[in-house]
């Protein structure tokens, strides 16, 4: 750790988070419609969750007309299903290209930098039409980067509490907020959806 | 005082971390490591582009008018291709050493080809995506439509909830040629109208998109520099521009070595590209070349294959059909040789006249500063004339016996005026020179008969 200023260390565990927060500012990597978060759980809702990355692998895998593209599969710890309500369970997902270094890859896949061991996440995932062809089973898709959310420990002298990384203009999450508020404004959205859903039946 | 010295320097370093820490924030553009070559080995020549139309809306295919910088192309190719125009060298928006090269239509849309496709359906299209690009772009590359979303093809703002052609082609084509998402210049507020094209959010319905701004204009500048002296510049197009017949292409900084000249030929996209014309210019703002059979209407650009490697501005063209090879001259008959051996005819086509209007015959090979005759009929035979002097009109002649002079280079240059005179396309006129020459067999040396069948594409 740098030395600075004496005894005292810099920077300290607060430096850290806001250097990690600076650093996980916008960074984006696609061509995607604004959204709020109303809209984003239309968009890619079935199932939203937080946890770790376990692990991941890339596999090739073909389309309907034969076509092969490079997949990403994350295994992922979930420690809650916001929609399905399991808690600590282990998942996986995919989502299109790669990102190992050199691997084919696209400019909506999730950036190396959030897909890592270890790495804290909110997920917006998604079932989709093409998924069972594709990938067999019925996996859930994590479409964009846009759906794919960093998690921040904030320490303070006070409390110790995780963060949703805001993304900026048209994101779900445009700013950073705690991951409590974040579950609480999804639970609404979702029971907002529902009773549209329902009016539109 | 030692003690305020700390307090203001660390007050400084979150300012300073964030310099060091943020370099995509404090430079604005963000690039992704793409490079579109020129090249004619490894992955080659990556600026060509084709377009796979398989948009379903009506609303991505209904506008049918023709622009005269875009020929032959309507509906969503337009579109596509105007978005690609965003970010070419002539564009005052872009103005830096680089053009994209448009290539038809395509029929396929094979992950290598350099293909924008329209109305893909499959993965990588949920949700959100409106269009993505594929990468690494420098061994080939593709840009894919989802067709979850009703596109509109302009020229015009979109409707409702159409979304606009133009403006997401000019973001996606702004990833294939190395550019990443950029946050800077109202990307977070969501001011549509100046922002960047390559912030990372859409604004809804815009057409802002369609043009691009000072942080695309830098990163584009980052990646492929400022345009250099030796970039040849493409300013207009002469002679013929029918398959086979002689194309004069006007700029500047042309050079003096060889050079490729690249048409559109809807093929394809391969890293040492087909559909290119070899021409070793006459002056560094003049080259003639003859218009190859696999040239389609589209866009003909020069190519300085040869390092320093340079593409030019494209210029549009319209493609006629394959010319009768009678339109542009046949030759008939034996010359009578003189002093500078046997004069001959050729067809100059000036590069000043548009369309395809041949403008000047022209005769070499004579003795300078000589008088003459310029024989005009409608039929060829040839003849002795005298002891030994060849006549290759038929007679009568059709216009009266015309009295020329050789110049002081032994050139005969007769300038022609092709009129629409569609009652006689079809004639061939016969037309043979005589001039006086010291050391003619009887005084004179004469050329073969060039024949010239008056075609309905010879008019302007």
């Amino acid at each position: 750790m740098l030395q600075l200023f004496g005894n005292r260390r810099w920077p300290d565990r607060r430096g850290t988070a806001f250097l990690a927060l600076l650093l996980l500012a916008p960074a984006a990597l696609a061509c995607v419609v604004p959204r709020d978060l109303d809209r984003q759980m239309e968009l890619a809702g079935d199932e939203v969750v937080y946890g770790t990355v376990l692990d991941f692998d890339e596999v090739w895998v073909k389309d309907s007309d034969e076509e092969e593209f490079l997949c990403t599969k994350v295994r992922f710890q979930a420690d809650e299903c916001l929609i399905g309500g399991e808690r600590n369970i282990e998942m996986s997902f995919y989502f299109r290209g790669g990102i190992l270094p050199g691997s084919p890859t696209t400019t909506i896949t999730p950036s190396a930098e959030d897909i890592q061991p270890g790495k804290r996440l909110m997920l917006f995932l998604a079932k989709r039409d093409y998924s069972q062809q594709v990938f067999g089973g019925d996996p859930f898709i994590l479409d964009t980067y846009a759906e794919c959310y960093s998690l921040s420990d904030v320490r303070s002298r006070s409390v110790d509490r995780q963060v949703v990384v805001g993304k900026g203009y048209g994101f779900a999450f445009e700013n950073n907020l705690d991951l409590t508020e974040a579950c609480s404004r999804i639970q609404s959205s979702v029971e907002k959806l529902r009773r549209k859903q329902a009016q539109d039946r | 005082m030692k003690d305020k010295t700390k307090l203001i320097l660390a007050g400084m370093i979150p300012f300073i971390a964030m310099f060091l820490v943020l370099p995509g924030v404090v430079l604005a553009f963000v690039i992704n490591g793409e490079s579109l070559g020129i090249s004619t080995s490894g992955f080659g020549y990556q600026r060509d582009f084709r377009i796979r139309n398989d948009f379903e809306d009506a609303s991505a295919n209904n506008n049918t008018v023709e622009e005269a910088m875009f020929p032959g192309a309507v509906g969503a190719p337009l579109a596509i291709w105007r978005g690609a125009n965003a970010w070419n060298s002539q564009n005052p928006r872009a103005a830096q050493n680089f053009d994209f090269d448009y290539q038809g239509l395509s029929t396929t849309s094979s992950g290598n080809e350099n293909v924008v496709e329209g109305g893909y359906d499959s993965s990588g299209c949920g949700g959100s995506t409106l269009a993505f690009a594929e990468l690494p772009s420098r061994n080939g590359w593709r840009i894919r439509f989802c067709e979850a979303w009703q596109w509109s093809d302009g020229p015009g703002s979109p409707a409702g909830s159409q979304v606009d052609i133009r403006g997401v082609a000019v973001h996606e084509f702004g990833h294939v040629l190395g550019l990443g998402h950029t946050t800077v210049g109202g990307c977070n507020s969501g001011t549509c109208d100046t922002r960047p094209t390559m912030c990372a959010m859409a604004c809804s319905n815009e057409t802002a998109a369609r043009t691009i701004e000072t942080d695309d204009q830098n990163g584009l500048n980052a990646i492929y520099g400022s345009i250099p002296s030796d970039k040849p510049v493409l300013t207009s197009l002469g002679g013929s521009t029918n398959i086979g017949g002689t194309l004069f292409l006007e700029g500047s900084a042309f050079g003096t070595q060889s050079f490729r000249v690249k048409f559109t030929t809807g093929t394809s996209s391969d890293f040492n590209p087909s559909g290119t014309v070899t021409v070793t210019p006459e002056t560094t703002e003049l080259a003639r070349l003859t218009v190859p059979s696999s040239a389609e209407t589209g866009n003909v650009l020069i190519w300085k294959h040869n390092t320093p490697r340079r593409l030019s501005n494209y210029l549009p063209i319209t493609i006629g059909p394959t010319l009768s090879s009678d339109c542009y001259g046949q030759k008939a008959g034996t010359p009578t040789p003189g002093t500078n051996g046997s004069p001959t005819f050729d067809l100059l086509f000036g590069p000043s006249v548009t369309g395809n209007q041949f403008t000047e015959v022209q005769a070499t090979g004579f003795q300078p500063n000589k008088t003459g005759f310029l024989l005009v009929s409608l039929t060829q035979s040839t003849v002795t004339w005298k002891s030994n002097t060849n006549l290759n009109v038929g007679f009568p002649l059709v216009i009266p016996l015309t009295v020329i002079s050789s110049d002081s280079n032994g050139e005969v240059n007769l300038p022609f005026a092709i009129l629409d005179a569609p009652d006689f396309f079809g004639t061939i006129f016969w037309l043979q020179l005589l001039i006086r020459d010291d050391a003619g067999v009887d005084g004179f040396a004469t050329t073969e008969a060039l024949g010239v069948e008056l075609c309905d594409d010879m008019i302007p």
